[in-house]
């Protein structure tokens, strides 16, 4: 009879094996949205209001939104638990002044990390600069 | 097609009442303590009030709810539902455009209490709470709302025929209003209350086998 219950452990295992396994390989968190937040100012600091910027997911649009009069936006999207790169890109000739690791440069696409996401997910890219 | 459908019930109400226009006199008075379950097989419409997200972002096609109801008569009773549609996503500013299609899943449990009004009609109010899931695409690429709904709801039952001493075949119209709420719903605090909350009305109609 030990055969039989090791066989059903076994298959047990497996189980709960597939079904953490099927868990984690699921491409978004249920239940959350990211939101990713921030106000676009020109160099002088000033808002930057009724600017068009395009959201992309991978190489995909997925929003065309516009700044208000303060000069802030607010794009939401499911989150997922295998952080996608987003990005924002502002229309020619405008770019964004880019600070990484304190070496600032200009790009026309402003990558986003979801990762910094908070506990209501929202990802706070404070002020950017466009150029 | 949504008239077409309701009208199954209705029609099935009026060939089987003229079937059985002859039963009508053995209808028995209502008794009070007998034990009685039924099951019943309903067309579902469901409507979203407008101005929150449920009601903005689907559009929600016709579905179906199944019951599965114990009681003894007089007295109330205690019912299990499991309801479902099929919904088109519009375009909004949450689902990043992710997905075309919905699919809304809930099950649940009520109580009812059964108001005969004389031989073949029967008023069963009820109050309940389900698990509301709105399921977009396909694992691995699921996204899941959770909502739990708390209703109210009106259904009345007319006694169609008299299979045997011990079943009875109803048609069924019921109407319901009821509120969502997703607590567990994770957002910015501008979007909490649009996403999170929501109310809305369902109709259903259909069959009903109940046993003695």
């Amino acid at each position: 009879m030990n055969w039989i219950k090791y066989y059903h452990t076994k298959n047990l295992l497996i189980f709960i094996f597939l079904l953490f396994f099927a868990q984690g390989c699921q491409e978004f968190i249920h239940d959350s949205f990211d939101t990713f937040q921030g106000v676009i100012v020109d160099k002088e600091g000033d808002p930057v209001s009724n600017l068009r910027l395009n959201f992309y997911s991978n190489s995909s649009l997925i929003y065309s939104i516009t700044t208000d009069n303060l000069g802030a936006f607010k794009v939401v999207v499911p989150s997922k638990n295998l952080d996608d790169s987003y990005r924002l890109t502002a229309p020619s000739p405008f770019l964004f002044e880019v600070n990484q690791n304190e070496f600032i440069y200009t790009d026309r696409d402003l990558m986003l990390d979801p990762s910094l996401r908070d506990a209501n997910g929202v990802i706070d890219l404070g002020t950017v600069i466009l150029v | 097609m949504k008239k077409l459908i309701f009208l199954i019930p209705v029609l099935s109400f009026l060939s089987l009442s003229i079937c059985h226009s002859q039963e009508a006199k053995k209808w028995k008075k209502f008794e009070k303590g007998i034990f009685f379950s039924d099951f019943s097989a309903e067309f579902l419409g469901r409507n979203f009030k407008e101005g929150n997200f449920l009601g903005d972002a689907y559009q929600v096609s016709l579905g179906y709810q199944i019951n599965f109801d114990l009681g003894v008569s007089g007295y109330p009773g205690l019912g299990f539902y499991a309801s479902g549609n099929g919904a088109k996503v519009l375009e909004n500013q949450f689902l990043g455009g992710f997905f075309t299609e919905a699919r809304f899943r809930e099950g649940g449990i009520f109580i009812f209490y059964d108001i005969p009004l004389g031989d073949r009609l029967v008023i069963r109010p009820e109050l309940g709470f389900g698990n509301f899931r709105v399921i977009h695409g396909f694992s691995p690429a699921r996204f899941i709302l959770n909502y739990s709904h708390f209703f109210g709801k009106a259904n009345v039952q007319y006694h169609l025929a008299k299979i045997s001493e011990d079943f009875i075949l109803s048609a069924t119209l019921g109407a319901e209003y009821g509120f969502y709420n997703g607590r567990s719903i994770i957002i910015n605090d501008q979007d909490r209350n649009y996403l999170r909350r929501s109310s809305g009305h369902q109709i259903s109609t259909g069959l009903l086998l109940k046993i003695h």
